[in-house]
């Protein structure tokens, strides 16, 4: 119907146009899917990998990260599922972290994230940053945070404090002890929140990262899996929790050492992954310095990562600092470099630092 | 048995798109994303009734304010752009109106417009798709030209004919110019001829589609679906909701970042507001002498 439609409206044209709209009769049928292009014959990966890549500078396939700082953060308590915001820190950790990304030359096919805004919001940034906002982000609650029971809310400190720092410790890294379960009455309880009232039955209580594991291990077989295989390059933008239990899964890390591997915030994780996408180790084989336990690559470096890990530690655990790590003098010669390298706004969602420079220049040597 | 009807829906959704969907289309068709809505489609599949469509533009971008044909370009929203948008967000959550369902374009000017809303109206985890029909009419080998230059140089006339006709294209952009979608790395997984345009018309051609198979049904489900796009992309879109002729509707004005708000029967059929400003019948939300004022204001960009 569509194409007669375009014939008589070329029939009962009269101008010198018709040869230009005569082009245009292709148009519709002509912008089709390559969906179906052949494998090219000397690829030598395995025949499922039909898919073409946006990412044909690097060999990374797989890339996590964790969301910026949110207020909840800053303020050095349990978050859990609770919605809270990025900070103008938060903001800054994800500009920085889609400059590292894009700087590594990575390019995206698709995004998976949680539910909840200091994810949604960091891949947005980093997209941006990127220059890759027109991919698709699928957001699940399957890659939420580990639910922390009755502890959210309680500052992380305090608890320990009151638990112990071993109790502490157990509840956030441990493989199978959960922290207590969350009241009914929780004022931050999920079931009083929109975004789950199709997934009610499946709301915990609480979670051990056994329990995390359970149900994001259904999603990466789901709909990561399949995509890596098809040849696609992914990146997850998760929580500290959920991403751990991933990284697990992929690096086949025991129950007993789990419990030693931390992340830090907004630092992109890169993987080589081989047939089995099974993780590729580093050219010297050795496991990355920060935590001695991955194969994959810190793009920020291990030094940095290595930092953030032991202030982190000293936020919750170390009860001689009464000090908030996460505010304060560092925090400010931080905030002026990283001022330095992404550019200081007032508007961060306008446009990328590299977007001054951009790719546009770069591929036709010259400015719009 | 509950697998065997998740099935039955997968496959009778996904042989309705596949005709025009892409892989960059998302979430609801694709693979059980979203918010696990799909784990809940069919016990939703009896619920009927009035459905909400909000349509928006998106805001004033730097090409808006240099005053260049913009098409396909990928240009940021300009200062005034990003506080136009956050304001439309506000004016949703005064109307009371939170989306279930979002569509935007592959252009950041869109993206970002719709992101800015969700921050606002507290919908950021609602299921996106990113669709290329939904991209602003490619204004071919006048893309990145100076709207007065153009004038200058082909004429008043001309120019009126090439922005404001219905189906009298612009010049082709050529294979090898940095506008051509071929040499965009996001339109990889298409095909284009080689000399490129568009026309209203054949932007309707592309968005209908994508609107009767993508957004329909969800609408029929009762959700409230939002589109952020762009002037030609929604131009397509309510000449179909309402009506508009061919002659008026390339005359006609949306403004940047107001949301436009459709109410839907079960049959699809545009529930009239005392608002529509004609030839339109859904509603602009805001203080109308203002609204108004902004669909006047958009025709002055060709004179100095």
């Amino acid at each position: 119907m569509i194409a007669t439609r375009l014939q008589s409206r070329l029939l009962s044209h009269r101008s010198s146009h018709v040869q230009a709209t005569s082009q245009l009769k292709m148009t519709m049928s002509t912008i089709s899917k390559n969906s179906d292009k052949e494998v090219n014959a000397s690829d030598k990966k395995s025949n499922a990998r039909k898919f073409h890549t946006l990412n044909t500078d690097t060999k990374y396939q797989l890339c996590f990260l964790r969301h910026g700082q949110s207020t909840w953060n800053r303020d050095n308590r349990f978050i859990g599922w609770t919605d809270t915001p990025l900070t103008d820190d938060g903001v800054l950790e994800a500009r920085v972290a889609g400059q590292m990304l894009s700087r590594s030359g990575m390019k995206f096919d698709e995004v998976h994230t949680s539910l909840l805004r200091r994810c949604i919001r960091t891949t947005n940034l980093a997209l941006m940053e990127m220059g890759q906002e027109y991919i698709p982000v699928f957001k699940n609650w399957r890659l939420n945070e580990r639910h922390y029971g009755d502890l959210v809310g309680k500052n992380k400190k305090e608890v320990v404090k009151e638990h112990g720092k071993d109790q502490v410790k157990r509840w956030r890294r441990s493989w199978d002890e959960p922290p207590p379960p969350m009241r009914d009455d929780h004022e931050f309880h999920p079931a009083l929140d929109p975004r789950y009232y199709d997934v009610l039955d499946k709301i915990p209580k609480c979670e051990s990262l056994k329990c995390t594991l359970k149900r994001s291990k259904v999603y990466w077989e789901r709909e990561i899996l399949p995509g890596l295989k098809e040849g696609k390059t992914i990146l997850i933008v998760g929580h500290e929790n959920n991403l751990r239990s991933l990284i697990m899964n992929l690096e086949g890390i025991s129950e007993k050492d789990i419990i030693n591997l931390c992340l830090p915030r907004a630092v992109p994780l890169a993987y080589k992954l081989d047939e089995n996408f099974e993780p590729i180790g580093r050219p010297d084989g050795k496991l990355d310095e920060a935590t001695g336990f991955l194969r994959g690559e810190w793009l920020g470096g291990d030094a940095a990562v290595s930092e953030i890990l032991d202030r982190d530690r000293k936020q919750v655990y170390d009860t001689s600092v009464e000090e908030n790590l996460e505010i304060g003098d560092d925090k400010e010669k931080w905030r002026k470099w990283m001022h330095l390298a992404v550019g200081e706004t007032t508007q961060p969602e306008m446009k990328a630092k590299s977007s001054e420079i951009g790719d546009f220049f770069k591929r036709f040597g010259k400015m719009p | 048995m509950k697998s065997y009807l998740k099935a039955c829906l997968f496959l009778s959704l996904s042989t309705l798109t596949l005709a025009t969907r892409p892989w960059g289309m998302t979430a609801l068709n694709v693979r059980g994303g979203g918010s696990g809505i799909q784990e809940k489609e069919v016990k939703d599949e009896k619920v009927k009734g009035p459905c909400t469509l909000i349509l928006i533009r998106h805001g004033e971008s730097e090409w808006n304010v240099s005053n260049k044909f913009t098409g396909w370009y990928d240009c940021p929203l300009s200062e005034k752009g990003i506080s136009e948008v956050k304001q439309a967000g506000l004016l949703l959550n005064e109307a009371g109106i939170k989306p279930d369902i979002a569509h935007t374009s592959y252009l950041q000017r869109a993206i970002k417009t719709l992101q800015l809303v969700q921050e606002e109206t507290g919908t950021m985890w609602i299921p996106t798709s990113k669709a290329w029909q939904l991209n602003e009419r490619h204004y071919g080998g006048l893309t990145g030209m100076d709207k007065v230059e153009t004038v200058e140089k082909h004429g008043a006339e001309q120019v009126l004919i090439w922005r404001r006709s219905y189906d009298i294209p612009p010049p082709p952009v050529l294979a090898d110019s940095p506008f051509h979608p071929k040499n965009d790395p996001r339109y990889a997984h298409l095909e284009f001829p080689e000399e490129f345009t568009e026309t209203l018309a054949t932007t309707l051609d592309r968005v209908l589609p994508y609107f009767l198979n993508n957004i329909v049904p969800d609408l029929k489900r009762g959700k409230t679906v939002i589109v952020a796009a762009h002037g030609n992309s929604l131009r397509a879109l309510v000449k179909h909701l309402d009506g508009v002729d061919e002659d008026t509707i390339v005359n006609l004005n949306i403004p940047t970042g107001i949301p436009l708000v459709y109410h839907l029967d079960e049959n699809m059929n545009v529930i009239p507001s005392d608002n529509g400003i004609a030839p339109l019948r859904g509603e602009y939300l805001g203080n109308q002498e203002e609204v108004r004022a902004r669909i006047e204001g958009v025709q002055n960009q060709t004179k100095k």
